[in-house]
């Protein structure tokens, strides 16, 4: 049987991280942080969850002289329904991993 | 979208931008550019280090997507006939006899192989952004 998607502890507690404040755009690295995942597991997760419609991104527009511009994500309206139904009925697991993750960042 | 001008890229990136799928480039830049922003040696390879991932990742999502299955059975079945017919045809086993026309068959199954795989490859790493 197919596995269902989004459903892998990382990427819920990622979910979990963008619900918090979901409207902001955040940046890869400050999600990394938040989230406690490596940038290898992280960006594949962003990448999966753009694909599906669930995220959108943009680059800054005006970064500060000398700095690269920077790449933004935030969830869909779309992405932030499916995300808060999916996550309204976690399994234990999730939230124990979700509040592991964020302890290992913190 | 807003990538960096190519003769801004130092020649390691260059080098993971060409490795990487056209679909995972974006990622990989946005990858590159948090860099700037990274503090400490340790963290900021510990964030280099998660590049070869993302390029596998997308190397496999792209491969998938371009790789219809009948496109990977017709891979899969002339890799596998390419192999037989070599082994038979070297071990001089005789599957049948007269079997000579083994080894032609396996350099044209070999030769299959190799088109599907580069006309795959060549669309993976240059179909562009949709």
């Amino acid at each position: 049987m197919a596995r269902k998607p989004n459903t892998s502890r990382q990427t819920e507690a990622l979910l979990s991280t963008f619900l918090e404040r979901p409207v902001e755009w955040r940046h890869g690295y400050d999600l990394s942080r938040d989230v406690g995942l490596q940038s290898g597991t992280l960006y594949p997760i962003l990448m999966r969850l753009k694909e599906q419609g669930w995220l959108e991104s943009q680059w800054e527009e005006q970064p500060p002289p000398g700095r690269p511009p920077r790449h933004f994500y935030r969830l869909t309206s779309a992405g932030r329904e499916n995300a808060r139904a999916q996550l309204a009925d976690p399994r234990p697991s999730t939230i124990a991993t979700a509040t592991r993750l964020k302890g290992a960042a913190s | 979208m807003s990538f960096r001008q190519e003769e801004e890229l130092d020649p390691m990136q260059r080098l993971a931008l060409a490795l990487c799928p056209v679909r995972g480039r974006e990622w990989l830049a946005a990858m590159f550019a948090e860099l700037a922003v990274i503090g400490g040696v340790k963290e900021r390879a510990r964030w280099l280090l998660g590049m070869p991932r993302v390029i596998i990742a997308s190397v496999l999502e792209s491969a998938s997507r371009e790789l219809s299955l009948r496109l990977r059975v017709a891979l899969t079945l002339s890799l596998l006939a390419a192999a037989v017919c070599l082994i038979s045809g070297l071990a001089e086993v005789e599957l049948v006899q007269e079997d000579d026309w083994l080894l032609v068959a396996s350099g044209a199954l070999a030769a299959t192989f190799i088109v599907l795989t580069r006309s795959a490859l060549r669309r993976i790493y240059t179909t562009p952004l949709s």
